[in-house]
């Protein structure tokens, strides 16, 4: 009997793991806040790609990622799971650094705020969600901010604070301390990703209209109607904020005076949030197309379809362009020609959307491979 | 627990002289083809079709492969692994798949098999309607794939899966548009007030309704909330336990508002038709409205009236006939005239779309199926009597047969091998068959112009601006030229000619539902269609007594019943235009794609079917542990059965204790086949041997035929070899031998049932056996069983049902049977009487009770439906040497069909003692589960 105890400990031992992130880390001024890196969202690197990437390392979580992508602070990257882990790795080695887990969903990145992340729970069998705010210095919470809601769009952090959005439309914004400075109901269900400019952030709605949130006065401020169908991810560029419906309508839209400057349609479904690499726009659609747009001229310049399935943006270089296709590929393409540079092929579908950090490109695919490829830019 | 275990199995498992007193009666799926499988290959699926559908399965490549790109994109998912899909010509076909093991009703139009992840898709000979099952299915493949990856990602439990109306209506809502079907069932469910809202949808779990409330919900969600809220519906499962939290999470409010928005508009789009439309009943007169009534065709003369309609009065569709003589008002209460679906040579009678003739001497055509393929029966209306029949053996479905004005040809729509629906001719004198079309557009209810030189059908050949719809064409008796009739932005169909006008009336789809309309064939270039009804609710088959009165069938308050109307030619022209001449053009798109395109021919491909083991402890037995396994090949034809299991109760036991059964099953050939070899070994206790408790070493092998005669009986044979190392008593009493046992039986089954037992048909099964060991003489006897069931029909929910049973084992070492329970000696200790031979008798009056009782509570609501009710007399008696005494008991009880899961009994009653001279003082109770006999 005691022989049976035993082993029945040790195998539980074995499979429990220890639920918790402390990690010695450096000051980093350069480090990526949050989805995208930058409050455009805009998924650029104005680097040239040198070579092919080389495969650096990979690891599995045992779960499974949301349609995001990882963020980074010095030589760590932080991963979301949706079975409500936080996952941390060493960009270099790959080797896990530790990770929390919660009961419920994280559907989204997690934030970094100096030596925090902040990221929402959701629950499994219920309509609440709990912002957590993690020292991953110190392996130690912050604080928690639980309300009723789902979060399934990233977050944005603001100098001290932060702001997310529900699925049905209420405004959260809170303090480092996880205080609300403010909650709005909008009563617009939304699935895209907030993006700020100035003092404004601005989401578009599943009802066409997109939104307005006033930083400075903390309120709801402007709503603009552009299309009868649900709006997808957008980004802001140059003031103006360039998205999608879900008919492949792409709007572009002036922050300055918050009306519609031009639309084209595409004539391609697209999920993604287009990207803009100072000269065009790209867009990828599900039937594996990909389109340059002139936005001076607000026309297709380019396209070309690949035997692929894309729901998310392309990590856009000077001269190539990072597909991660949910149809099982990651495509280097030549931004040029749009040919195949390179093809990695997985059977499984591609999540993570490509982001390059210190050198590493991250990508991931079901279930919860997470990849790094080394990069050989000019920088 | 442990030799309960090994009990079960080894009567499940083991062969003939095991399991002589547990059979099976039931009705057989006869495999009358041998399919010659072959593979097209294409991106994402494998297409397995046989014999000549290459064409068909070409077109349904390229169907299946849109679908798939369209669905992709819907669900924002992709599927990895290649997809079957299996595809079967005809309907006739698709029955006698072994992919699922039950049978397959006529109104299933495909399914999505989980276990092995097939796609299972009978032709019908439209394309259109090949086209919707393909996406449909295919909405399933897509929905469970994607159920499973959240499932996965979110690790959760995979029970969380969406209610049918759900799965179905999401099906239905990507694969068609909304159609006259749909819109006759909703119509008449919210008119007639007897639609639920999505809160007690259960209620019509499983029915078309169902499926069409569902996809007209959904159609309610995408017009007023957005349609991305149906997928979110989807994707959103993993935040609720529970599909209701989920849903009112996902519209933003309670799922009580929703119903009654719902309601209201279904209200508001329905109730303002009886501004312009009636009902049925109240511009004719019902005839009758017993049961469902389909395809009428009329006697008349001056004397009298006579209509024939096929129909389902009872259970079982058959042709009726009702009468009216002249000078009567009424017509007479339905009389059978044909029985259907109890013998092999009338199997089937297809009910929908399937309108039998009637030449003008009184010989009826009906189409029905027979044996492997449909036949047409020539029925004397004079005589009584079926005078002739009709079959070809390259013909697999046959419909709408309809007479030449002298009676001498057959027109008819068929199937054949490669899939195609074209017109015959049958010519009764020669026995001629003449093929008039010849080409993949479906084409269906011909009839003879008056002259009898050309042919009026309905085909989906429609090209131009109406592509999609069925018009009405005509084509000479030679097969040459063919012309439109009408070109109109409707389904027309079912022409009938009026007498002495130089027309026909057909039903047409103009108002979302059928109604007749007169079509004017005086002018060859032009088309004259003039309304003949108005009514709310759809109208089907019809047949013109005179120029003026017709009888048909029509849908109303969710009855199919027919009615006589008068109508009058002279009512306003609802349209005339020009018609086209030319030929249709529009031809059907395959699937060319040569780099993912491979043909080869099928062969065997083994997965995993289940896989399940337990592991039990107790303080008498110790531990002790087992694995059952089960794989076949894709069509399910061959199946392996693995079974394997430890009953050790010390260490030096352990390689003696195996218990091993392997069991193959082969079901491709008309023959099925099984043969296996076991090995059991342990202590057991067995009601069927005198010793009943003892330890027993058992190997050695079975083989097993089953060849059915026809759908409804077989013969079964079975031979087993066992050697059977048997010990009462360790080294004091003991037996050895080498059994072997053989058997033959003739199984009978046309039984109809309800939810807790048969109330009609008979079921009966002889059997002869003979068990001997051939080494040490140990074991001699041979075994005589009868068991007949029959079941006499008082009304539609209530019979008399009998039972006789004799069961006689003799000779050496025989086997006993036993008795006694709630199955057959009711009120007796279960399994309590026993003996060599053994009798019973039982007489049972069914009869339902409740139809529902309903119980509301503060927390939930409990609807228990289908309770029945039955008083019987058992009799029996048990003995080995010599008769000892009969026995009985009397009483009545109650079932209760829980879910379909189980059937609950509950009994009251006396028991009979001692040859019947004696009555129970008191009353026995006993509670049990199981169906009736």
């Amino acid at each position: 009997m005691k022989k049976i105890l035993v082993f029945i400990l040790s195998f539980l031992a074995a499979g429990c793991s220890s639920s918790y992130i402390k990690i010695d880390v450096k000051l980093d001024q350069s480090y990526i806040p949050y989805f995208s890196g930058n409050p455009g969202r805009n998924n650029y690197a104005d680097f040239i790609l040198k070579d092919t990437l080389t495969f650096a390392w990979q690891n599995e979580m045992y779960g499974s990622f949301g349609f995001n992508a990882v963020v980074g602070y010095d030589s760590v990257v932080f991963i979301n799971d949706l079975s409500g882990k936080i996952f941390a790795f060493n960009i270099y080695s790959g080797k896990r650094a530790g990770q929390v887990k919660y009961r419920g969903t994280v559907a989204v990145s997690p934030l970094i705020h100096k030596t925090h992340i902040i990221f929402p729970v959701s629950d499994y069998n219920g309509p609440g969600t709990t912002i957590y705010s993690y020292d991953f210095t110190r392996g130690s919470e912050r604080f928690k901010y639980s309300f009723t809601g789902k979060i399934l769009s990233e977050g944005l952090v603001i100098g001290d604070q932060f702001f997310f959005v529900t699925e049905s439309g209420t405004v959260h914004l809170l303090d480092q301390t996880g205080s609300l400075l403010d909650s709005e109901e909008t009563e617009f269900y939304t699935h895209s990703i907030p993006v700020m400019n100035k003092d404004f952030v601005y989401w578009g709605t599943d009802r066409g209209a997109v939104l307005r949130y006033d930083l400075r006065q903390k309120s709801l401020n402007g709503r603009i109607w552009i299309s009868d169908f649900p709006l997808e991810d957008g980004i802001i560029y140059n003031g103006i904020y360039y998205l999608m419906d879900s008919q492949g309508v792409l709007y572009a839209v002036s922050l300055d005076d918050f009306k519609i400057l031009w639309k084209i349609d595409s004539g391609k479904k697209s999920l993604a949030a287009p990207v803009h690499d100072n000269t065009a726009l790209w867009i990828t659609a599900q039937d594996g197309t990909v389109l340059m747009i002139n936005p001076e001229e607000k026309s297709i310049i380019k396209s070309r379809q690949y035997k692929e399935y894309f729901n998310t943006s392309p990590l856009v270089l000077a001269n190539a362009l990072i597909f991660a296709a949910h149809s099982g590929n990651l495509l280097v393409v030549d931004k040029e020609s749009l040919d195949i540079l390179q093809e990695i092929q997985f059977d499984a579908r591609m999540k993570l959307i490509p982001v390059l950090f210190k050198g590493y490109l991250f990508t991931g695919y079901d279930s919860g491979i997470l990849q790094a490829y080394k990069v050989n830019t000019n920088q | 627990m442990k030799t309960r275990l090994l009990l079960f199995l080894l009567l499940f498992i083991a062969g003939g002289e095991l399991s002589a007193q547990f059979y099976f009666f039931g009705r057989n799926k006869v495999q009358y083809e041998n399919f010659d499988w072959k593979v097209l290959k294409t991106e994402h699926f494998d297409i397995y079709y046989y014999s000549d559908m290459d064409e068909i399965a070409q077109i349904g490549a390229a169907y299946a492969e849109d679908a798939y790109s369209y669905l992709k994109t819907e669900f924002n998912h992709v599927i990895f692994r290649r997809t079957p899909l299996i595809f079967y010509n005809t309907h006739i076909h698709f029955q006698q798949t072994n992919t699922t093991p039950g049978f397959i009703p006529e109104g299933v139009g495909g399914f999505f098999e989980f276990i092995k992840g097939r796609v299972v898709i009978p032709y019908n000979g439209s394309l259109e309607r090949f086209r919707h099952v393909i996406y449909h299915e295919l909405v399933h493949v897509f929905m469970t794939t994607r159920l499973m990856r959240i499932a996965n990602d979110y690790k959760l439990n995979t029970e969380r899966f969406p209610p049918l109306w759900f799965v179905e209506g999401l099906a239905e809502f990507y694969s068609t548009t909304w159609d006259s079907r749909g819109e006759m069932v909703l119509r008449d469910a919210v008119l007639n007030d007897y639609l639920p809202g999505i809160e007690d949808i259960y209620s019509i779990s499983g029915t078309f309704l169902m499926y069409k409330e569902g996809q007209a919900f959904l159609g309610f969600i995408d017009k007023f909330y957005g349609r991305e809220k149906i997928l979110m519906l989807l994707n959103n499962i993993w935040m609720f336990d529970s599909f209701k939290d989920m849903l009112e999470y996902t519209l933003g409010k309670p799922l009580s508002d929703i119903d009654r928005e719902w309601k209201s508009y279904l209200k508001k789009m329905y109730y303002p038709l009886y501004d312009n439309y009636v009902n049925i009943s109240d511009k004719s007169a019902i005839i009758n409205k017993v049961g469902f009534s389909f395809s009428p065709v009329v006697k008349h003369n001056e004397k009298s009236t006579q209509v024939f309609f096929t129909g389902n009065l009872d259970g079982y569709s058959s042709l009726y006939l009702i009468e009216k003589k002249e000078g009567e008002k009424q017509y007479s209460s339905p009389k059978l005239v044909i029985q259907g679906e109890r013998s092999p040579e009338l199997e089937a009678f297809h009910l929908f779309d399937n309108a039998p003739g009637i030449s003008a001497d009184g010989i009826i055509a009906l189409s029905t199926k027979s044996g492997a393929s449909d036949a047409i029966h020539f029925y004397s209306t004079d005589e009584s009597s079926i005078v002739a029949l009709f079959s070809d053996e390259s013909l697999v479905s046959i419909s709408s047969p309809s007479f030449s004005s002298k009676g001498d040809k057959v027109v008819f729509s068929a199937i054949d091998k490669k899939g195609y629906s074209d017109l015959f001719i049958y010519e009764l004198s020669s026995e001629k068959l003449i093929r008039i079309t010849n080409d993949y557009y479906e084409d269906r209810t011909p009839v003879f112009s008056d002259d009898d030189q050309e042919i009026i059908f309905a085909s989906d050949r429609t090209a131009g601006a109406n592509k999609g719809y069925i018009n009405l064409f005509r084509i000479d008796s030679n097969g040459l030229d063919i012309y439109y009739v009408t070109d109109q932005p409707a389904n027309i169909e079912a022409p009938r000619l009026v007498p002495g006008k130089n027309g026909l009336i057909a039903r047409a789809d103009y108002d979302s539902v059928d109604n007749f309309f007169f079509i004017d064939l005086s002018r060859k270039n032009f088309q004259s269609v003039y309304r003949i009804t108005s009514f709310i609710s759809p109208v089907f088959d019809h047949w013109l007594i005179d120029d003026t009165t017709m009888v048909f069938s029509g849908f109303e308050n969710s009855s199919f019943r027919l009615y006589e109307k008068s109508f009058s030619l002279t009512d306003t022209q609802f349209v005339i235009s020009p018609l086209k001449i030319s030929s249709p053009t529009w031809t059907a798109g395959k699937y060319t794609s040569e780099i993912a395109r491979q043909e080869i021919y099928y062969e065997n491909e083994y997965t995993l079917d289940y896989a399940q083991s337990q592991i039990s402890t107790d303080p008498v037995y110790g531990t002790s542990g087992g694995a059952v396994l089960s794989l076949s090949d894709l069509f399910s034809n061959d199946n392996y059965f693995f079974l394997i299991y430890n009953t050790a109760q010390v260490q030096d036991d352990f390689l003696k204790s195996f218990n091993i059964a392997l069991t193959r099953l082969n079901l491709s050939e008309r023959t099925n086949y099984s043969y296996g070899i076991f090995h059991f070994s342990g202590r057991r206790y067995d009601l069927r041997d005198t010793d009943e408790f003892f330890y027993e070493r058992s190997f050695g092998g079975s083989l097993a035929f089953y060849y059915p005669l026809s759908k409804f009986d077989r013969i079964e044979a079975n031979i087993t070899i066992a050697n059977s190392d048997k010990q009462v008593i360790t080294g004091v009493v003991e037996r050895k031998a080498l059994l072997h046992s053989n058997s033959v039986s003739y199984v009978f089954d046309n039984s109809l049932w309800m939810p807790s037992g048969p109330v009609d048909g008979m079921r009966f099964r002889f059997l002869l056996g003979y068990t001997t060991d051939v080494k040490y003489s140990n074991v001699n006897y041979y075994t005589v069983i009868t068991d007949l069931r029959y079941y006499y029909r008082l009304s539609l929910r209530s019979a008399l049902a009998f039972r006789g049973s004799l069961f006689f084992n003799d000779g050496k070492e025989a086997r006993r049977y036993f008795m006694g329970g709630s199955w057959d000696l009711r009120g007796w200790p279960r399994w309590a009487i026993r003996g060599e031979k053994m009798w019973i008798q039982s007489t049972e009056l069914r009869f339902p009770l409740f139809d529902q009782i309903r119980v509301t509570t503060p927390i939930a609501d409990l609807g228990f439906f289908g309770i029945r009710g039955a008083l019987f007399w058992d009799s029996g008696g048990a003995w080995d040497k010599s008769y000892e005494t009969s026995i009985g008991s009397i009483g009545g009880g109650i079932r209760f069909n829980l879910f379909n899961v189980i059937i609950l009994r509950y009994d009251v009653g006396k028991k009979i003692e001692q040859n019947y001279t004696k009555l129970q003082t008191g009353l026995f109770y006993q509670f049990f589960f199981g169906f009736d006999f």
